[in-house]
């Protein structure tokens, strides 16, 4: 965990609604897929909190490091990041939070099956990134709720570039592209069917996505784990404003987890949903 | 080299920045971040006997210049601290203030009795002022009786100092703390969270679970400001301001308005360098103004001829 001043490389538009922020910073970092920065730019005071972001992409340079955001513009935090400008400083505070469990998955163990919902997407780039580095198969299934003509997601391209687009699956619930419907059912159908049996599920997106991911991941018996998101006061374990309900599988006692520490990757057995507030996202 | 020193209660403080109950964890979060030895103290997290495991979420919500919340104290509980914590806190060389409470009475004295017990611990500090529990903390915090009869058991209990960290929701703050002083309180801190909400206007619910929480951040300190103005002028001993403090001016007007030490709370957590930013400006305000010490500035606050009297100043005739 490192804070610090980034500098704006570029901060641009992408998709609807989506920016994308490069930041270079001038100490090395090497933040594992899934973990996040806490974001604010410098000499700003309103609103006083920083957000967070799930690293993009991450390159290492001799003199430091170029990280790469994808966000989506939602109240005062975004709207504010949005006016950064090349050569402005970000305050940062990284990396943070427990990242996706990919260690004991080999090419032997089987395809993996990342599932995104929305601004969803970039937290699973860098997990994509390392699985098709270590030879395994990949297919990604990616919902939105609408898209304008000839509007990709932001971030889809480098999904594609990465997985090939056979290894891609796109849906938006009024059918303005790819398939019409949840992301969720054609994932469904894919374990309904498919003749081979996913190794493992990753997830990150709204929380009924989530929560239907749970169920399948159940029925099928696919182990899941999912990136949840919670508003945060601080980002490192100090507030204790971050908490999601968890069981615990041997005792089925009910206790709260930050989601900045213990997080934001939970394995989908572990979370108590039915305590879950329905508006978290 | 400027004397930033303060002493509250016999205990020697390198300097009066301290970080505040609840915002800065039991201290060690912020090991890889600061130094902690550059710190006048920690206040930890607040203890009480058994773990608790605080509220339901969601628990934040931010507000302009601030935030309000309903943590609920969650904490590890005493012993844990005690056996996981306090070793590695001892490693450092700053003052470890233990924020306790309980539902009752004499759950704040089992607390006191098990730190009692242990090294490291240089001084206690009474939360009776947290909005966020349904019972025991916040009715202590609001009648000045009540105050100071638990004031004076744990003081008789105590082997340390004992720090009482008033409520701003008491009719009357000064009433308190004067209560509490005349218990036997070594220090008084204020001021804890002030009880408020907020609502989302789409769903029209409030945005907490439990509706209301405590706000917090710069957005309070005018409030806090004047409480620590009014409550110094009540009491002979020192006075912990806390309240939106973000920066060395902030501070500044704290111990100009009568505090012997300051709390830094909420923006720990947006900015987890403050204190130190806090203590580096305190240096570089003493030395432009080639003070050696940073007591004259303590309660220096020049007042207009016809209040200089006045016990709390309390309704100034002003036109709004
Ligand atoms: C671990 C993690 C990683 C994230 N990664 C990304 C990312 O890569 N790209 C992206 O676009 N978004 C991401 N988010 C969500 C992003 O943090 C929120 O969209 C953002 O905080 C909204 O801030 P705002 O000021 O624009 O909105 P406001 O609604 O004005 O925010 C008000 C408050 O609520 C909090 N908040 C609001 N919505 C959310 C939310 N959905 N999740 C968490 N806190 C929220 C804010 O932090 C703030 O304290 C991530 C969230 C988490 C927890
Ligand atoms: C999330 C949070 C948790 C807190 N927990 C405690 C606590 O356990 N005990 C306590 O005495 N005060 C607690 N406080 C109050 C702070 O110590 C401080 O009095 C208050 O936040 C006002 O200062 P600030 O505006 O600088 O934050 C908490 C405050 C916040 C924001
Ligand atoms: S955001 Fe503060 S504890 Fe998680």
């Amino acid at each position: 965990m490192i804070e610090t001043r980034a500098t704006v490389v570029s901060n641009d538009p992408e998709g609807q609604n989506y920016w994308r922020l490069r930041l270079s910073l001038k100490i090395p970092l090497r933040p594992q897929p899934g973990q996040f920065a806490m974001l604010r730019p410098s000499d700003q005071i309103e609103p006083i909190l920083r957000r967070a972001f799930v690293f993009y992409r991450v390159k290492e340079r001799d003199t430091g490091t170029d990280c790469e955001f994808i966000y989506k513009i939602v109240g005062r935090g975004t709207q504010q990041l949005r006016r950064a400008r090349p050569g402005d400083t970000i305050d940062f505070l990284g990396p943070l939070g427990r990242g996706f469990h990919f260690e004991t998955l080999t090419p032997s163990t089987g395809e993996v099956y990342l599932v995104s919902g929305g601004v969803g997407l970039p937290a699973l780039y860098m997990l994509a990134e390392e699985l098709s580095l270590r030879g395994i198969h990949v297919k990604l299934f990616h919902g939105e709720a609408t898209a304008r003509p000839e509007m990709e997601p932001a971030g889809l391209s480098d999904f594609t570039l990465l997985l090939g687009r056979e290894a891609i699956v796109c849906t938006t619930e009024d059918g303005s592209f790819g398939r019409r419907g949840l992301v969720t059912e054609p994932l469904e159908e894919e374990l309904r069917q498919g003749a081979t049996c996913p190794a493992r599920i990753f997830a990150c997106g709204p929380s009924a996505m989530l929560r239907e991911i749970t169920r399948l991941s159940r029925e099928f018996r696919v182990p899941a784990e999912i990136s949840v998101e919670a508003a945060m006061g601080c980002g490192f374990g100090v507030c204790l404003g971050c908490v999601v309900p968890v069981r615990d599988c041997t005792t089925h006692r009910v206790t709260f987890k930050r989601v900045c520490i213990e997080g934001p990757v939970f394995s989908a057995d572990e979370l108590a949903w039915e305590d879950l507030p329905a508006s978290a996202s | 080299m400027v004397d930033l020193s303060v002493t509250i209660a016999g205990i020697r403080f390198k300097n009066p920045v301290l970080t505040a109950s609840g915002t800065f964890g039991y201290g060690v979060e912020f090991a890889p971040l600061l130094d902690l030895n550059a710190l006048g103290g920690i206040c930890t997290k607040g203890l009480s006997y058994r773990p608790l495991e605080g509220n339901p979420p969601p628990r934040i919500v931010e507000t302009h210049g601030g935030m309000i919340n309903s943590i609920g104290l969650q904490n590890i509980g005493v012993e844990a601290f005690v056996r996981d914590v306090l070793p590695q806190l001892r490693q450092y060389d700053t003052r470890i203030i233990a924020n306790v409470f309980g539902f009752n009475r004499d759950e704040y004295l089992d607390v006191i009795r098990v730190l009692n017990d242990a090294d490291g611990v240089d001084a206690y500090e009474l939360n009776i002022s947290c909005p966020n529990v349904s019972s025991g903390g916040m009715e202590f915090g609001n009648d000045p009786g009540e105050a100071a009869r638990l004031t004076e058991a744990c003081k008789r209990l105590a082997h340390r100092p004992v720090f009482v960290k008033l409520s701003p929701n008491a009719p009357d703050i000064g009433d308190v703390a004067v209560a509490v002083e005349k218990a036997g309180a070594d220090a008084v801190s204020v001021t804890n969270t002030i009880l408020g909400m907020s609502v989302d206007i789409y769903t029209r619910r409030p945005r907490l679970a439990t509706v209301m929480g405590g706000v917090s951040g710069p957005a309070i300190k005018p409030i806090a400001l004047r409480m620590v103005f009014q409550v110094a002028r009540r009491v002979a001993i020192p006075v912990i301001g806390i309240g939106g403090i973000a920066t060395a001016e902030d501070a500044l007007e704290f111990l100009i308005a009568g505090a012997t030490a300051i709390q830094v709370g909420t923006a720990n957590y947006y900015d987890p360098l403050a204190s130190i930013k806090i203590i580096d400006g305190l240096n570089r305000y003493c030395k432009q103004r080639s003070l050696d010490s940073i007591l004259p500035l303590i309660g220096s606050i020049e007042l207009p001829t016809n209040l200089r009297n006045a016990e709390g100043c309390q309704q100034p005739d002003v036109a709004s």
